[in-house]
């Protein structure tokens, strides 16, 4: 019987080990180095909570209820929900079809159309919604319309690449028969890609909702409409009473869209699992 | 097909070389080889999936190799495809999955909202209950058994109508008996609608079963082309490269 000669193996074994040793001693020393660049404080951490709470007690609380009943700030509320709406299903129909051009296993065009939808995705994401809402106000003045073109993209750019990275994982072999049986390119993307990938655009579109809607609350900040506005003009005024009920009311209306997100995502999911054990 | 070349992008030597054969119709011909000897790539080939480096290929009076775009989407409807991995739409019912077979022909509009003439859907539930599907046409695809979901496979492909059958490995995910009764099939109904088909078939004594004609491939060339009775086991053992008969 051939003896095994564990002599290497340990010595790989070792090696490994110091390997990972000396990483993570480089990433603890590129933490260090970096607050050091930073200048950061780490000594006042310790009076972070006592001059939060000083700052809560004696600021915002309590915070001015009253403000947010008012007609005219409901209004904007009203405004916020509608612009996250118009911006959320206009940007997801657009990032579909960009989706489909810019997926490398799927494109109708695979060089120029893959490439053109690639910049738009990419352009799109590369830019903060806020920057976007900042650049839409120069060109087209305060109001609405900024805000809804800077969400838009903001869709584009976050559901476009979620979409193409799901239509990239989906199974060739019912896009290749599609393609034997002498179909289209869009019939090939709707019969054989989007039944592949519809679960995954419905839980995605979910969870853009919800980025949209959180980023549609502060847009107004810059003048791009919505409630985001008034807690701009609260703040300018030190009226912290009205900034803190203006926040909580934030706070509780991302979390209302989120528990409305996970029910639905919930059921959803429900049905697929069913449909498993139905196999 | 004449003098047939193909090599893949960035490969250094061609999977198919000088490849000629024909068929005549109604003609059930098996095609036979070593895994990797190129006889899914001839098949791909054919229906151009995969690009021919060189050569002709002939439907009827078409040339197939020069085809583009809409014309090469329409010689495409004239072959049916079948495959060994069935292919199929997994969430979709068996009837939408046979309808499929002809979204091609349909309009823009018509293919978009699946809206298919009540003849049309007559025809495909019809085909379905010939293969004996008919209580399963609302049935989803995932819920099938395998040699069910090779027999929906099947009548997507026929109900293309097509001249011709391209048939890859429709048995290698089959236990034996139903992999026996789908070539039945495959047969019986490819001579029913006057069909011709190609089959690509790893089970020597299957092939030697249902087809009147052997093709074998070796590292992408034709080395035998002709009836099961000349192929004696010798001939056989060079085509797989074993030199143990107990192998074949």
């Amino acid at each position: 019987m051939n003896r095994i000669d564990v002599a290497p193996i340990l010595y790989r074994r070792r090696r490994r080990l110091v390997l990972r040793f000396v990483l993570l001693l480089a990433l603890g020393a590129g933490l260090w180095l970096t607050l050091q660049y930073l200048n950061v404080r780490l000594e006042r951490f310790a009076t972070l909570f006592d001059r939060l709470g000083i700052l809560l007690t004696e600021r915002y609380y309590p915070p001015d209820f009253e403000y947010i009943l008012r007609p005219r700030f409901l209004q904007s509320v009203l405004e916020t929900i509608h612009m996250a709406l118009v911006a959320t299903l206009v940007g997801l129909l657009l990032a579909v079809p960009l989706a489909w051009f810019a997926a490398f296993n799927a494109s109708p065009l695979p060089r120029a159309g893959q490439a053109a939808a690639r910049v738009v995705i990419t352009g799109a994401r590369a830019i903060h919604e806020m920057i976007w809402a900042i650049v839409f106000i120069m060109v087209l003045g305060y109001g609405v319309l900024a805000g809804v073109l800077a969400l838009t993209l903001g869709c584009i750019g976050f559901a476009g690449k979620l979409f193409a990275e799901e239509i990239e994982s989906i199974d060739d072999a019912p896009v290749e028969a599609m393609r034997a049986s002498g179909a289209g390119s869009q019939a090939v993307f709707f019969f054989g890609v989007l039944p592949q990938v519809r679960t995954a655009f419905i839980g995605i579109s979910i969870y853009t909702w919800d980025v949209v809607f959180r980023s549609a609350t502060v847009v107004g900040f810059f003048g791009a409409g919505g409630m985001g506005w008034y807690l701009r003009r609260t703040a300018d005024q030190l009226q912290s009473d009205r900034v803190a009920a203006i926040i909580l009311l934030i706070a509780a209306l991302v979390v209302i869209s989120e528990l409305v997100s996970h029910h639905a995502r919930t059921a959803l999911e429900g049905r697929s699992g069913q449909r498993v054990l139905e196999r | 097909m004449e003098n047939l070349h193909v090599r893949y992008p960035g490969a250094t030597e061609d999977v198919l070389r000088g490849v000629r054969l024909s068929l005549a119709p109604r003609e059930f011909v098996a095609v036979i080889g070593a895994s990797g000897s190129g006889k899914s790539t001839l098949l791909r080939a054919i229906n151009r999936l995969v690009e021919p480096s060189a050569g002709s290929i002939r439907l009827g009076d078409i040339e197939v190799t020069t085809l583009r775009g809409r014309t090469l989407r329409q010689c495409r409807r004239r072959m049916g495809m079948i495959f060994q991995e069935f292919n199929l739409i997994e969430r979709y019912r068996v009837l939408d999955n046979v309808l499929l077979g002809r979204v091609g022909s349909q309009s823009a509009l018509r293919a978009l909202f699946a809206m298919y003439p009540a003849a049309m859907i007559g025809e495909a539930a019809s085909l379905l209950d010939r293969v004996g599907l008919g209580e399963f046409l609302d049935q989803r695809v995932d819920a099938l058994s395998g040699g069910q979901r090779q027999r929906v496979g099947i009548c997507r492909a026929l109900f293309q109508s097509p001249e011709l059958l391209l048939v890859d490995e429709p048995t290698s995910s089959l236990d034996p008996r139903i992999a026996n009764d789908i070539m039945e099939l495959i047969r019986d109904l490819a001579l029913e609608s006057g069909v011709a088909a190609i089959c690509n078939i790893h089970d020597v004594a299957l092939a030697r079963r249902f087809a009147s004609r052997v093709i074998a491939l070796r590292e992408g060339v034709v080395v035998y082309d002709g009836p099961f009775d000349a192929l004696d086991e010798t001939a056989l053992g060079g085509i797989y490269a074993v030199t143990d008969r107990s192998q074949l």
